[in-house]
């Protein structure tokens, strides 16, 4: 597929390299950084237009648009482009790959500057608030003091809420899309049974595979199919394919593919290991059941700072991250006395709705961004009298 | 206000004939306190308010289109229904609306002890089942009364637990419920003088405490 009018056409990641040490949340210190990104649309001269994408597990810097001789899109090209979701004609889009990456960002894959070798499981550990401190570096270097929008989805809607909370005045707005305010128990087990998948799998080597012909790409693939169940719903599996039969018309008796629903997984799991790395999938889940925007505390005190307006946005047939988990962040953010707005689509694809339901979700954000955009314009103007 | 017939609209989408009704609601709300309107529909009461005095609002509204006229607005609005009960502390909001919804509700009673609880105080606003117009319709024609407030059928109409201005009143007495000010519509949305309200008032507003 060629790039069309409604895409922004080919585009390129960036790199942004960061000499200095950056002290992590472990305590631990990586020596420098590299910050992947790719941004879509024109900034404008009084900078009211730059939003942020954080992006979800599997995601990656390249949000939208083509790279060159790519037939694929960006992740979030039904959402990003002129007339979409997020109208690059209006708006400065950033999305960059979030630190522990395997896309560009510096991560497990990544060379330790001590050793010349990848960092492999000498990777410190991570965490979201990490992340956003590295996103906010990127910002600071692209030389925007605040946003008029930070969204995100799922792991991405983390970082979303913790740039709230750690950078109160950073964000005019924050679109937190099928998320949570904490990893749950249900959520750290999924992850868990695909760290042990991966690191069960004997060419994992404890994580010195880079340099290996076989890599751990049979655990990586069941964390990958593990994880794919999580983002669908049994109500969506049933629409696409029922019981139905891969290319036969009975059973063989055998532990062959016999189902569709078989065939999708393996499909999914296996394309998956030729873009990811299996050490990132280790930090970055980790990451995840770490995340708790609250620190323990009470979510509306934690949110008692922030000055940004909220669109909290969940998915009826979403069960990783249920429409509950956002009613919560609501609930908090409205005692907190935040302008909130809480919107609940109803969908059967699961949580993986934000990626592929997306003209529902379109239509309020543009709406929610369209009144931002105007009161943040009028902010700057009043700041600049 | 899910549940009027639509006059003409203007530009900020609320219909010309509910100006006093809106005024006189909004001289009710101090500036710089919060506004919870239960039922807010397109956004259009809050909006009026938003412009004339800062406040902080909180729509719930459970129609998803309604809530994108809100977004539009730039109104705050929460997706929820009514029925679902409220889970705010209690007195977290310094005024809660109710504006031709309480009608629609599965559990009015429930509704209105919740508005109360959560509200330091609530106006309420609704449709009065008792008007002269109302009772004529019924006595000359012998069917279930429609006008512009109640533009529906018997079958289709969202307003299934119509009530009058002194069923109200009573309610308000036999749970101790405050009545501070009180405010009546004609059918064509104009104010009219506290006289036999329950016979002439197409519309009520009640300002409650508990």
């Amino acid at each position: 597929m060629a790039p069309q009018n409604n895409s922004v056409g080919t585009v390129q990641t960036k790199f942004a390299n960061f000499k200095k040490p950056f002290k992590l949340q472990s305590g631990e210190t990586l020596p420098e950084l590299t910050v992947a990104y790719e941004t879509y649309g024109t900034l404008n001269e009084s900078k009211s237009n730059a939003i942020l994408i954080t992006h979800a597990l599997s995601g990656d810097a390249h949000a939208a648009g083509f790279h060159k001789g790519d037939k694929k899109p960006g992740w979030w090209d039904e959402f990003i482009g002129p007339g979409k979701g997020l109208d690059t004609n209006k708006y400065f889009i950033i999305c960059s790959n979030f630190l522990g990456g395997c896309k560009g960002t510096t991560g497990p894959k990544s060379t330790n500057p001590k050793t010349g070798l990848p960092y492999s499981l000498e990777f410190p550990l991570i965490t979201v608030s990490d992340m956003v401190r590295v996103q906010k570096l990127l910002l600071d270097h692209l030389k925007i003091k605040k946003l008029l929008a930070i969204v995100g989805g799922s792991l991405g809607g983390m970082q979303a809420l913790e740039w709230s909370v750690k950078y109160p005045k950073a964000a005019h707005s924050i679109l937190a899309l099928a998320t949570t305010a904490k990893s749950s128990p249900q959520t750290i087990a999924f992850n868990e049974v695909g760290r042990q998948a991966i690191m069960s799998d004997p060419a994992f080597a404890n994580g010195n595979y880079y340099f290996r012909t076989k890599k751990p790409k049979t655990g990586l693939a069941i964390a990958r199919m593990i994880g794919h169940i999580t983002y669908l719903s049994d109500k969506g599996l049933q629409k696409k394919f029922g019981r139905k039969l891969q290319d036969k018309n009975k059973p063989d008796f055998s532990f062959n593919t016999e189902f569709q629903i078989e065939s999708y997984l393996k499909y999914k799991g296996g394309t998956f290991v030729d873009r990811f790395d299996a050490n990132s999938y280790l930090y970055i889940t980790r990451a995840m059941d770490y995340f708790d925007v609250a620190r323990g505390k009470s979510l509306s005190i934690a949110f008692a700072k922030t000055q940004a307006r909220f669109l909290v946005v969940s998915f009826t047939s979403d069960w990783l991250y249920p429409p509950e988990e956002s009613q919560k962040i609501t609930h908090a953010l409205t005692l907190a006395g935040k302008n909130v707005t809480y919107y609940n689509i109803t969908a059967d694809y699961g949580h993986d709705s934000f990626l592929v339901k997306t003209n529902e979700l379109a239509r309020i954000v543009r709406r929610f961004l369209d009144s931002s955009y105007k009161e943040f314009e009028k902010e700057l103007k009043e700041l600049n009298k | 206000m899910s549940a009027d017939g639509n006059g003409n609209n203007n530009s900020n989408g609320f219909p010309k004939n509910r100006i006093h009704e809106f005024r006189t609601i909004a001289e009710q709300i101090k500036p710089n306190t919060t506004i919870l309107d239960l039922g807010c529909g397109n956004g259009c009461l809050l909006h009026f308010v938003k412009q004339s005095k800062p406040v902080k609002e909180t729509g719930i509204e459970i129609n998803p289109v309604k809530i994108n006229q809100c977004v539009s607005k730039g109104v705050s609005v929460i997706q929820s229904d009514l029925d679902h009960g409220l889970k705010f502390p209690k007195k977290s909001f310094d005024t809660v609306l109710i504006v031709d919804t309480l009608q629609t509700t599965q559990s009015p009673i429930t509704v209105l002890e919740q508005a109360l609880k959560v509200g330091k105080k609530l106006i309420l606003v609704f449709p009065n089942f008792a008007q002269i117009q109302v009772r004529l319709y019924l006595l000359a024609m012998g069917r279930m009364p429609k006008s512009k407030e109640l533009p529906y059928e018997w079958h289709n109409t969202p307003n299934i637990h119509l009530f009058t201005i002194q069923d109200m009143l009573n309610l308000c007495k036999e749970k101790g419920i405050n009545v501070h000010a009180e405010a009546y519509f004609d059918s064509g949305g104009n104010p009219l003088p506290n006289i036999f309200p329950n016979f002439f008032a197409s519309k009520a507003m009640l300002v409650l405490s508990k």
